[in-house]
């Protein structure tokens, strides 16, 4: 790292001690200094080839100018959206207990030390800079309300470096669901360092949609890892607008038999937004089952990056892995990556991934027009099915609403 | 014992068939690799001044890379001080007629089934054939070049054609292009060359014989093929090596350059000695083989049936610079043992309309590792190209791996990319039912795997079709011969 | 020619063939007819030799060779064929090919000379008109893409081909319209002869008003418990399996 960005964050984590607490400061001093050592990821890491994190951040955010404040004009309660359930609110990457609104007799606490492990920069950042994380368990055969995270940032007196941190257990039998929304304020930069971690026990199900519509000068990696235990279900669902960089690591592993994983994604970005999404299913088991669609509509100076690892272990037989990525591209200034990977011990298996670029689908634009439907709403309307296919897999009618009209804003203008 | 592990156990009995050795006269380098050794090898093959300063130059930016290491093989780290850099058998090349040949030679080819015997015109097929390093024949040679088709050694052509070769050599893979192109532009000791005129057809298959034979050698071949405008040529490689314990390296170039309207087909049937049952020995297979569309509406087509080496790492690429031009990659992989792959292709759309088709299927057995890599880029001018990708595989066995990584990028809006994998055994119910209508377990196999390897293998020369579906068949029976 | 006596068999730990007794002379139709889950397609894997069944009692004889000595390939080139229930795809083989190459690995056991791909096509083309399939179709891979129609006509096409001397069709009418049953039926019938034999394994009786049975077996909870002839089948159409299984008690849920 440059030695001036790793004096920033110096500063910026002694000007934070005293807030964190005293048993804990070992720990995030050790964290530190694991970061401080390494770098953002470059263009030279594999992983990171078409996402350098390290040229955007010394571009667009500048650690030095992190801003103390600790308030905010925002009404959390404002944003809440209308039904029943758990509203759980993070400012600027930190749980607020005191302003969010519990409804279930779950275990939601707020811990402010760690005994996280890091393995890379991000995660070392998270653990060394995270005031206060939410963790939730919810205990054996309970089905609690939906959870609604809201992670707020305030950047309106300066740029903002926010690290939430998120753990949630699902014991035997519980069945959650979690909804993840990103509301910001201000001008200036955000950098989101994002760390949520899931475990899935015996026969849980466990369902996160993800909605991301953020600013231009909003940055977020957000590291999402799932280990799912015998019989169980996860689900993932994100969908993406824009952003500044929106970058998903998405781990799963399955640890027991008969595991299920669903990944659905949806990018439709425009402008200078930059996605990247990265995922892995590691399947060790016998009898697992893993499924993804991502699918991604890009217009004007867009990216998109999508890379989707299937591990099939020499134990993992009878497992099925399906995978998919389709994308339109509308511009010749936007550019695609796609990598879908396979790497498979066991033979008794069936899997298969397959990813298309292209345009539009020729002959259903002319059946359009050709029953009178003008040129530019016929286009609309086949991008719109195209992207609403992905919302099939959202268990909130009124979200899928919402990423409806997002589309349709999108789409059609 | 169940039936899989049964066939199974049938793999691992047949032996390599090519694996003996012949005792030729050789006249070898001694050991080592530094600038000296460049130079004993430009002076043995009387070559220019300028191919020298070439070789250095090359050498020199060898020293200064590092082996790359981002494949799925693994092996151990070479050392490139115990290899020799040439030998070459005392009686071979420069020949005027095969009578000169070393008899053994002749013995030699006659036993891999390659016919040196001009007379015996049944295949029709030209042959250049090199053993170790050096090009020890070349048949019909004169019929050829009645019709200005230049098709001799690469060292023959350096001496009778030196602009040919100044102008085309190094324009596809230039010596730093990477580690194993530039060790072989330093120390390579021949090949076949290569030569089309304008609007003619080639009217026979040409076809390089390659055969490593003494120990402790690295094989470095060169092969240059340049067809011109409204040209046509359909090319072979063929290539065996013996038994030995120790690891032998092969790190060849192909370069091909097809001009407006030309037609290459460059089609490879691998059998190097891929190692015995528990990994040891075996050819290492290092090879940078590209070809360049250059002029609009060329057309470059790789085939290959790769069945053999311990370690394979080649990626034969087409860029498709001419517009409306066409790259195909056509490719079977079959892994057994320990042996390890990391191939696929390279698919570079520079041209507007220009098209790319890949067909790859692997075939995983033993405890090996089959791994495919393709890159397929869609630069920005690339408008209105499309590229259809199909990579399979088949494995047999839960020792061995088969691993997908295909990069895709696209810069506009106008094309069209679809790729697929998939992953499969042979099922039980599939063999029952061969089984049933009287096949035993070995011909139900081979008769599976090669309606799996079917649309690959349709698309080698007929003469070599045949040869192909017998060597999957019989290496998958555990050898590979 | 096939004298089946006292068969046990078991499959992963269970009994499914509870003692079969069965006698089948050369020009003979035997049908055998049961309910769900009575053992009758367990009794077509075992003749033909498929892996996974456990033999514990009993003998078959085939034209006086110990078929339980055989593999499911020597089986086939001893003269033994299974129409499937449902049979398999096999990608990138065309039906042709696959013919060619089994037809000779069988000539060869038997001491003939393979046939060359012109006499070979031309048994092929005199098969065809039998059971109506068209040459594209056999150009075409192995069952990839066939109708339930197209794939039995094609197993009896195969049969035509190979010339067995037991054939067993496993359930051969089911999915089948009138049409495609009145042909493969016609096919089957074309191929009876006094060297042959064959055993239809058949839920419904109404594929033995096109071919007609000499024998018919009522199988239940793994064994033979009835023996008659076309009538027997017509009383199984009218009354349904009930009376059999209050008869012989209520067959284990599997």
């Amino acid at each position: 790292m440059d030695i001036s960005v790793i004096n920033s964050i110096k500063d910026q984590f002694n000007k934070n001690e005293a807030t964190y607490l005293s048993s804990s400061l070992s720990h995030r001093k050790s964290a530190l200094d694991f970061a401080l050592l390494h770098n953002f990821p470059s263009r030279k890491n594999e992983e990171y080839k078409y996402t350098p994190v390290d040229r955007i951040l010394k571009k667009k955010f500048d650690f030095e100018k992190i801003t103390t404040s600790k308030t905010t004009a925002l009404h959390f309660e404002d944003h809440f959206y209308k039904l029943k359930g758990n509203h759980l609110v993070f400012l600027n990457g930190n749980y607020l207990p005191a302003r969010s609104e519990l409804l279930n007799d779950v275990c939601c606490q707020s811990a402010t030390d760690s005994d996280q492990s890091f393995k890379d920069v991000f995660d070392a950042l998270n653990v060394a800079f995270c005031e206060n994380s939410l963790k939730i368990e919810v205990s054996e055969n309970y089905r609690p309300q939906p959870f609604f995270i809201y992670y707020f940032y305030d950047s309106e007196q300066g740029q903002v470096f926010g690290n939430p941190n998120t753990q949630i257990t699902a014991h035997s039998n519980t069945h959650i669901q979690i909804l993840e929304k990103t509301i910001s304020t201000g001008n200036y930069p955000v950098f989101i360092n994002k760390k949520v971690s899931v475990d899935v026990k015996a026969n849980a199900e466990v369902n996160i949609t993800k909605i991301q519509n953020y600013k231009k000068h909003v940055f977020q990696v957000y590291n999402l890892e799932v280990n799912q235990d015998t019989q169980s279900k996860f689900n993932s669902n994100v969908y993406s607008f824009e952003g500044g960089l929106i970058r998903n690591n998405l781990s799963i592993n399955q640890l027991g038999e008969h595991c299920e994983s669903h990944m659905h994604g949806l990018y439709l970005i425009a402008g200078q937004t930059h996605v990247d999404n990265h995922t892995a299913v590691n399947h060790t088991q016998p009898h697992s089952y893993s499924n993804e669609l991502y699918k991604g509509i890009l217009d004007e100076n867009s990216r998109a990056v999508f890379n989707g690892k299937i591990f099939v272990r020499p134990e993992a037989q009878k497992t099925n892995a399906f995978q998919s990525n389709q994308n339109i591209n509308l511009s010749d200034e936007a550019s695609i990556y796609t990598k879908p990977q396979l790497e498979i011990w066991a033979d008794d298996v069936k899997c298969s991934h397959g990813c298309t670029v292209g345009q539009m689908d020729e002959e259903a634009l002319f059946y359009l027009r050709a029953r009178g439907i003008g040129k530019n709403q016929a286009k609309a309307l086949i991008l719109i099915a195209f992207a609403k296919q992905s919302l099939e897999y959202i268990p909130f009618e009124f979200v899928k609403e919402e990423i409806d009209t997002l589309i349709r804003k999108r789409l059609i203008g | 014992m169940s039936t899989d592990d049964q066939v199974l156990e049938e793999f691992t009995s047949k032996e390599y068939e090519h694996g003996w050795s012949v005792d030729f006269e050789a006249d070898e380098a001694p050991m080592g690799l530094n600038e000296d050794i460049v130079k004993f090898i430009s002076h043995k093959k009387n070559e220019p001044e300028w191919l020298l300063n070439w070789r250095l130059k090359s050498f020199r930016h060898w020293s200064q890379l590092e082996e790359p290491k981002w494949s799925n093989v693994h092996y151990p780290k070479i050392d490139y001080q115990v290899l020799k850099y040439y030998s070459a058998p005392k009686k071979g090349g420069n020949i005027k007629s095969l009578d000169e040949l070393d008899p053994e030679m002749i013995k030699t080819f006659e036993r891999l089934g390659i016919s040196l015997n001009e007379q015996k015109r049944l295949s029709g097929i030209a042959v250049d054939a090199v053993i170790d390093s050096v090009s020890v024949a070349t048949t019909f040679k004169e019929t050829l070049s009645e019709l200005g088709i230049i098709f001799c050694s690469f060292s023959e052509a350096v001496l009778e054609h030196p602009e040919l070769i100044k102008k085309y050599l190094g324009s596809v893979v230039p010596a730093a292009d990477n580690y194993y192109a530039a060790l072989n532009s330093a120390v390579f000791s021949d090949g076949s060359f290569c030569y089309i005129p304008k609007g003619v057809r080639c009217p026979m298959e040409l076809s390089t014989y390659f055969r490593i034979n003494a120990a402790n050698t690295g094989q470095f071949e060169r092969t240059l093929i340049v067809a011109e405008d409204d040209s046509y040529v359909s090319y072979l490689e063929g290539c065996t090596a013996p038994m030995r314990d120790e690891n032998q390296l092969h790190a060849a170039v192909v370069e091909i350059y097809a001009a407006k309207n030309a037609e290459v087909k460059y089609s490879t049937v691998q059998n190097w000695y891929p190692g015995n049952k528990e990994g040891l020995g075996g050819i290492y297979n290092f090879v940078t083989k590209r070809g360049i569309c250059a002029g609009d509406h060329a057309k470059i087509s790789w085939t290959q049936v790769e069945t053999g080496s311990a370690v394979t790492w080649k990626y034969p690429s087409c860029i498709l610079k001419g517009d409306y031009s066409v790259g195909e990659f056509y490719s079977v992989a079959v892994t057994n043992n320990y042996q390890q792959a990391d191939t696929g292709t390279k698919m570079i759309h520079l041209g507007k309309h220009t098209k790319s088709r890949i067909v790859s299927k692997g075939i995983s057995a033993g405890k090996s590792q089959n791994s495919y890599r393709g890159h397929v880029n869609i630069s920005k001018r690339a408008i209105h190209s499309r590229n259809f990708s199909q990579c399979d595989s088949l494995l047999m066995g839960n020792q061995c791996g088969a691993h997908t990584f295909p990069y895709i990028d696209v810069e506009n809006s106008s094309s069209q990319i679809e790729h697929e994998a998939t992953t499969s055994k042979i099922g039980e119910d599939q063999i029952f039912y061969c089984k049933q209508r009287g096949l035993d377990e070995e011909s139900s196999i081979a008769l599976i795997v090669n309606g799996f390897a079917k649309e690959v293998m349709n698309n080698l020369p007929m003469e070599f079709a045949v040869e192909a579906q017998k060597l999957l068949a019989l290496t998958l029976e555990g050898s590979v011969g | 020619m096939i004298s089946i006596k006292n068969l046990h068999a078991n499959i992963e730990g269970k009994e499914i063939l509870k003692g079969i007794n069965l006698e089948i002379k050369a020009g003979e139709v035997h049908a055998i007819m049961g309910p769900n889950g009575s053992g009758k397609s367990t009794l077509a894997s075992v003749l033909a030799g498929r892996d996974g069944y456990e033999i514990m009692k009993g003998s078959i004889v085939f034209e006086n060779k110990n078929l339980l000595d055989l593999e499911a390939e020597e089986r086939a080139r001893e003269g033994i064929f299974l129409a499937f229930q449902y049979p398999v795809e096999i990608p990138g083989v065309s039906t042709t090919n696959f013919l060619k190459t089994a037809m000779n690995q069988i000539r060869q056991h038997r001491g003939k000379k393979s046939l060359d791909a012109v006499a070979f096509l031309k048994l092929m083309k005199s098969k065809m008109k039998l059971v109506e399939i068209d040459q594209a179709l056999l150009s075409r891979s192995l069952n990839e893409g066939f109708s339930g129609g197209e794939k039995k006509r094609n197993e009896i096409f195969q049969m035509a081909m190979l010339e067995p001397k037991l054939a067993i069709l496993d359930e051969t009418d089911s999915g089948l319209d009138i049409d495609a049953l009145r042909i493969v039926s016609h096919g089957v019938n074309s191929l009876k002869s006094k060297d042959n034999a064959s055993i239809l394994i058949t839920h419904y009786q109404r594929l033995l008003d096109y071919i007609l049975p000499d024998f018919v077996h009522v199988l239940f909870d793994g064994k033979i418990v009835k023996t008659g002839d076309k009538s027997l089948a017509m009383e199984l159409e009218e009354k349904g399996y009930d009376w059999i299984k209050a008869e012989h008690g209520s067959l284990e849920t599997i």
